[in-house]
């Protein structure tokens, strides 16, 4: 942050004053006192920051059930995401309001040899400890960015966070219950209940060679304190690499099916077009669509906010983060003219192939000028963002190449 | 099945009117209770306002429709029915129409959201 000035974060922070736009709705007066506030780059896009239990003020998108958004400056502050500034984002608004850990239990069923059911001390008892770090990511961040317009939530980019996420390995509690040879597909639910009796409950599945691996975790503890309660307390499955959908929350029942689970969160929803990159032209239907499922490599220059004034220089610092879906970054390039000439930036600390990983570059520049800084990330196997952005109808997999204006001023 | 949902949001209410986080002690935290804020804002004056207040909040708050972007009628219409059919909102067929002109009008409308209250 050394070679930019406080304009940039007081930028990011617009408090706006709203008392003219209340009296127009009858809302009353004692509203007035100049809320905080975030503006995201897109019409519809003013944030009211609010603490909500457990939470430092995010970026209230929907309250019931809440969707909060991580303001984008935590990601330059941490490359560890606090438990209190996690973004947090439910499906369904009959969210218990009470765990009991006397009689909460994690039941595993189906096709397995034996019924089990485990309290949380029995999973920190009787099995292996195990950490990961990993990128938790919706499925839509970035959504509000999608150009044309798509419904959803209309995240900016502050539906993720990266933290260190220690439980038991979900293979283990597999072996425990013993799997029947027809087993094929996983299928988790949380507490969170529909409202109505008539909406889809939110179930979601993974394949077995999907979650046989050592990463998959039921974990207990994120940042090594116990789990907030918006973000799945006391247990979360978490799934390194996939976007978050399959995350699933305050995760009570792990079902163990001998067929692919066709149930509504599975199919029809969140699924993508099935090409390569999961995308077809605005106006276009697509013919096939498969599960969404790993995330698509990113980065984010974090130090620099959209339209500062930062100052001039021989070395002027540009940071971020990079991440993919767990193979590794392997190269960050960032260029200041709009993508017409890239450098190397130099990759920071390695927390682990799931994680964030902390970039760092310098570049020249001239005052009075404006720049054009983009960062352009390579994973270990040769995917890159995308230079232009890719659309599909529901705002899924964004990972294109942002642009961020600046003016320079003088030394 | 109008009751069962109306009983349940009062319940819901009540229960999140109950005070402040009860973490049962730093030592022994066996009892989470959270208390969720209630909704911000309702849906503003209009006609068809009331059918709005009556089936789009039963899942979740008005905030679902000032966020989204410029949807055209016809759009809203399609979302109301997708409601509907799939997730099982109870609205009325025939207020399908009338509650997609009130959204479309509203969503036009650049509020600016009050905070949550607590």
């Amino acid at each position: 942050m050394h070679s930019t000035d406080g304009l940039t974060r007081r930028r990011l922070l617009q408090t706006s004053l709203i008392v003219g736009g209340l009296s127009a709705f009858g809302l009353k007066s004692s509203w007035a006192s100049s809320p905080p506030s975030i503006d995201l780059p897109f019409s519809r896009g003013h944030r009211p920051l609010v603490a909500f239990p457990e939470k430092r003020p995010l970026m209230v998108m929907t309250t019931r059930p809440p969707q909060l958004e991580t303001p984008f400056s935590i990601f330059d502050e941490n490359i560890f995401t606090p438990n209190d500034a996690f973004f947090v984002r439910w499906h369904l608004a009959n969210i218990p309001s009470t765990v009991d850990l006397h009689t909460f239990r994690l039941t595993i069923r189906g096709r397995v040899k034996q019924t089990w059911s485990f309290s949380l001390k029995d999973l920190q008892e009787q099995f292996d400890p195990v950490e990961v770090a990993a990128v938790c990511q919706c499925a839509g961040n970035s959504r509000g960015f999608s150009e044309p317009r798509v419904a959803g939530g209309q995240w900016g980019h502050g539906a993720m966070g990266n933290a260190q996420w220690k439980g038991v390995r979900l293979r283990d509690l597999l072996e425990k219950a013993g799997l029947e040879k027809d087993a094929k597909h996983i299928r988790f639910d949380g507490l969170d209940r529909p409202v109505a009796d008539s909406t889809p409950d939110f179930l979601k599945s993974l394949s077995l060679d999907d979650v046989l691996t050592d990463h998959v975790l039921v974990a207990y503890e994120m940042n090594g304190e116990p789990l907030p309660f918006l973000n799945g307390f006391p247990l979360r499955l978490v799934v390194p690499g996939w976007y978050a959908t399959y995350w699933v929350k305050m995760l009570n029942d792990i079902e163990v099916l001998n067929q692919e689970d066709r149930s509504f969160w599975m199919d029809p929803a969140y699924r993508i077009p099935n090409n390569s990159c999961g995308c077809i032209k605005p106006g276009e239907k697509a013919s096939n669509k498969v599960p969404i499922s790993t995330m698509r490599v990113r980065s984010f220059i974090t130090n620099i906010v959209e339209s500062a004034n930062i100052r001039a220089g021989a070395k002027v610092r540009i940071s971020g983060i990079a991440f993919d879906q767990g193979y590794g970054i392997d190269l960050v390039l960032v260029s200041i003219d709009d993508g017409q000439h890239w450098q190397a930036a130099r990759l920071g600390k390695d927390y682990g192939d799931f994680s964030f990983r902390p970039w760092e570059t310098h570049v020249a520049l001239k005052p009075g000028r404006s720049y054009q800084l983009q960062s352009l990330a390579i994973n270990r196997i040769g995917e890159s963002q995308q230079r232009e952005a890719k659309w599909n109808p529901n705002g899924y997999l964004r990972n294109a190449v942002d642009t961020i204006q600046v003016r320079t001023v003088s030394e | 099945m109008l009751v069962k949902i109306s009983s349940f949001l009062i319940i819901g209410i009540l229960l999140g009117s109950m005070g402040a986080v009860a973490l049962a002690g730093e030592n022994a935290p066996s009892n989470h209770t959270y208390s969720f804020p209630t909704d911000p804002f309702s849906f503003q004056q209009g006609p068809g306002q009331e059918i709005a207040n009556t089936y789009c909040v039963i899942c979740h708050s008005a905030e679902y429709i000032y966020m989204q972007p410029e949807h055209s009628e016809k759009k809203w219409q399609a979302i109301i029915t997708k409601m509907k059919h799939v997730f099982g909102c109870p609205i009325p067929e025939e207020q399908i129409l009338s509650l997609a002109t009130y959204l479309f009008q509203q969503n036009s409308i650049s509020l600016i959201f009050p905070t949550p209250s607590r």
